[in-house]
């Protein structure tokens, strides 16, 4: 009797053991609990609010500590990068902070992750100086000066064209009726506005559109996993709004499609199922993903298009090419995509692509691996498992 | 008593002879995890006080509670724990009378070992010899005493007691 | 990567081999006992193997967020449930 009540004990104590130490990982990891440290996030004098709010229609230069201020994250008043303060997250597992610097004519978007010994630094660049252009570059360092640019995304122009063929999409065959040429136009200056979701999670929203408002882009930025707008964003991805308000089409029938093109060094690869789909925080979403050996990186889109309130299916053509340019003596391809949307005719046409990373083992494993990795670990865990099992049996038998 | 196994080691052995009667000095040292002469020490002194008696068999100083256990009892367990004549006196209660041949291919020994431990059995009156004319047969003497006996101090089988485990779960 | 994945996937080789094994051990006890609740024990564990081996298949190819999977990983569940407690009736 005795035996058997210390034994209970026993196991008691290291179930108890066990929870304590897998409850706080849990929370850890899921991005929940997130505890902040160094208060409410005025300590290196960056703005509360951002900037972005006082300055809606004037532009300003140097730069800005316009980001996810509130929570006290990434803040960056000046040239203060005060490393202490970026340790915002008291999680020992993760941490993270964004950086955002920009000017009327550009937004550059750091952003930082360590996962214990590793630490991925990714750098988001817009620029409105010629058609709207968003870049994903890979920096080793917050404060880097340079990075390695792993793929460009920039918005070409508006078509309205008529569907010849009925196919629903935009071909080659289809005529064009009119179109809005972006690098053609100057948009408005950037804008910056942070806020706050229900459930007190911190957001920016980075904001530029064609003088006359037709052509819009949103770009919304978060610090932690964060839902809103029915949709779960990550800190690895930026969400990207495209709205076209009251197009003038000149044909009754006609339709209407945007030209967008990935350009990068890497490989390029349609997928219908997508890394956040995969992650389970997002559904109804097909994207390219570009890779090199060691990173991957992707451009998404949902689905479904938003025409006038009512949720319509999107065509999506991709017709990628692959070029060779010489620089120096040495050959280099890079890969273009050109993507084209095909949208219903409406007034009122909100779509919505993402960009961003994909989590890598320690960035340093290429993402292949990541399943021989898994494998590696089960197989070790039904070994172990089944010779405690059998241990355990033969050791009664024996007694 | 109580000043006897005042010392917890000496309890410790106690316990250990009086739910596994029958054990040698060897044994007890194994599952005590403690030094042979420290266990002959200590058992030397339980019977001194005669809270165990010792019996001797095949070659093993056996123990057992004072008391406890009556002599025929004594005897099966001092034979029975032994892993291969335990084998051959279950095959026996499933016949009759069995020749030396027939057992031999139901137990994994050689002719002669099993020679061995069959003369052991008839020596400690487990199992009788049937002569028919040339040949000799074996059967078990005391069959029902016998089946008691292993009711009652039957070795672990793990497929019995997960059976066992399942038959108590009833409405 | 995560520490949940990895842990996620240790469990469930863990449980996928303590399951199988107890799978045999009933299977073996039938067949020396031949008795009917041992047999829908037997079942129930089969089944709660079978699950466990969906679940690795599943946690590989990152499905488990989908709606049709946790359903059929809670029919076994169902299932499991049922044929114990016909062992549990069954004399």
């Amino acid at each position: 009797m005795k035996t058997s009540k210390k034994s209970i004990v026993v196991f008691l104590l290291i179930f108890a053991l066990i929870i304590t130490y897998l409850v706080p990982s849990v929370f850890a990891l899921d991005g929940n609990g997130y505890q902040y440290m160094g208060g409410q996030g005025n300590s290196s004098g960056a703005q509360q609010q951002g900037s972005g709010t006082t300055n809606q229609t004037g532009g300003y230069g140097g730069k800005q500590g316009a980001g996810n201020n509130q929570n006290g994250s990434g803040q960056h008043g000046g040239n203060d990068t005060n490393s202490s303060e970026g340790h915002q997250y008291r999680h020992r597992y993760q941490r993270r902070f964004t950086l955002i610097d920009g000017a009327g004519n550009y937004t550059r978007i750091r952003s930082q992750c360590r996962n214990n010994a590793t630490q991925e630094a990714f750098e988001i660049y817009f620029t409105i100086d010629n058609a709207p252009t968003l870049q994903l570059s890979y920096i080793p360092s917050l404060n880097a000066s340079m990075g390695q640019r792993h793929f460009s995304l920039i918005v070409e122009q508006l078509i309205e064209y008529n569907d010849i063929n009925a196919n629903g999409k935009y071909d080659h065959t289809d005529t064009i009726v009119s179109s809005l040429v972006l690098s053609n136009i100057t948009c408005t200056n950037i804008t910056y506005t942070n806020s706050t979701t229900s459930d007190g999670k911190a957001f920016t929203i980075i904001e530029t559109h064609t003088p006359d408002e037709l052509f819009s882009i949103v770009i919304y930025l978060v610090s932690e996993k964060t839902m809103f707008q029915n949709t779960t964003i990550t800190q690895k991805e930026i969400k990207i709004d495209f709205k076209i308000t009251n197009y003038p089409f000149m044909n009754q029938t006609s339709k209407l499609a945007l030209i967008t093109q990935v350009q990068t060094p890497f490989a390029i690869t349609p997928e219908q199922n997508t890394y956040d789909e995969q992650q389970g925080i997002a559904s109804q979403e097909s994207g390219l993903n570009i890779s090199s050996a060691y990173r991957s990186g992707f451009f998404s889109w949902a689905n479904e298009v938003i025409v006038d309130n009512t949720t319509h299916p999107v065509n999506v053509t991709v017709l990628s090419q692959t070029e060779q340019t010489f620089s120096g003596n040495n050959p280099e391809t890079y890969t273009q995509s050109q993507v084209i949307f095909s949208y219903p005719r409406g007034d009122i046409i909100i779509h919505d692509p993402k960009i961003g990373v994909i989590e890598l083992l320690g960035g340093v494993i290429p993402a292949v691996l990541q399943y021989e990795y898994l494998s590696i670990i089960y197989l070790l865990a039904c070994i172990a498992s089944a010779i405690v099992f059998y241990g355990v049996v033969y050791y009664r038998k024996k007694r | 008593m109580e000043d006897v196994l005042d010392l917890e080691t000496r309890r410790k052995i106690f316990d250990i002879i009086s739910k596994n009667p029958g054990l040698h000095l060897s044994k007890i040292a194994e599952l005590l995890q403690m030094r042979i002469s420290h266990v002959e020490y200590h058992v030397n002194y339980l019977e001194k006080y005669e809270l165990i008696t010792i019996e001797k068999s095949a070659g093993y100083k056996r123990f057992y509670v004072k008391g406890t256990i009556g002599t025929q009892d004594k005897r099966y367990l001092s034979v029975l724990r032994q892993k291969t004549l335990l084998h051959i006196v279950l095959f026996l209660l499933k016949k009759q009378t069995v020749q030396h041949k027939e057992i031999l291919e139901n137990v994994a020994v050689s002719p002669s070992t099993l020679s061995y431990h069959l003369n052991k059995l008839v020596k400690h009156e487990i199992v009788e010899v049937q002569r028919y004319g040339e040949h000799k047969g074996y059967q078990l003497k005391n069959r029902e005493e016998i089946i008691t006996w292993l009711i009652q101090y039957k070795p672990f089988d793990l497929y019995e007691e997960f059976t066992d485990v399942w038959s108590d779960i009833t409405i | 990567m995560d520490a949940i994945p990895l842990m996620n996937i240790s469990i469930v080789g863990i449980t996928t081999v303590f399951s199988a094994g107890l799978f045999i051990i009933s299977l073996n006890s039938y067949r020396k006992a031949q008795k009917k609740k041992i047999l829908f024990v037997s079942l129930v564990l089969l089944l709660f193997f079978i699950k466990n081996l969906l679940l690795s298949i599943l946690l590989f190819t990152a499905q488990i967020e989908n709606t049709i999977t946790i359903l059929a990983l809670e029919l076994f569940d169902l299932l499991i449930l049922v044929f114990l407690f016909i062992a549990v009736l069954t004399k």
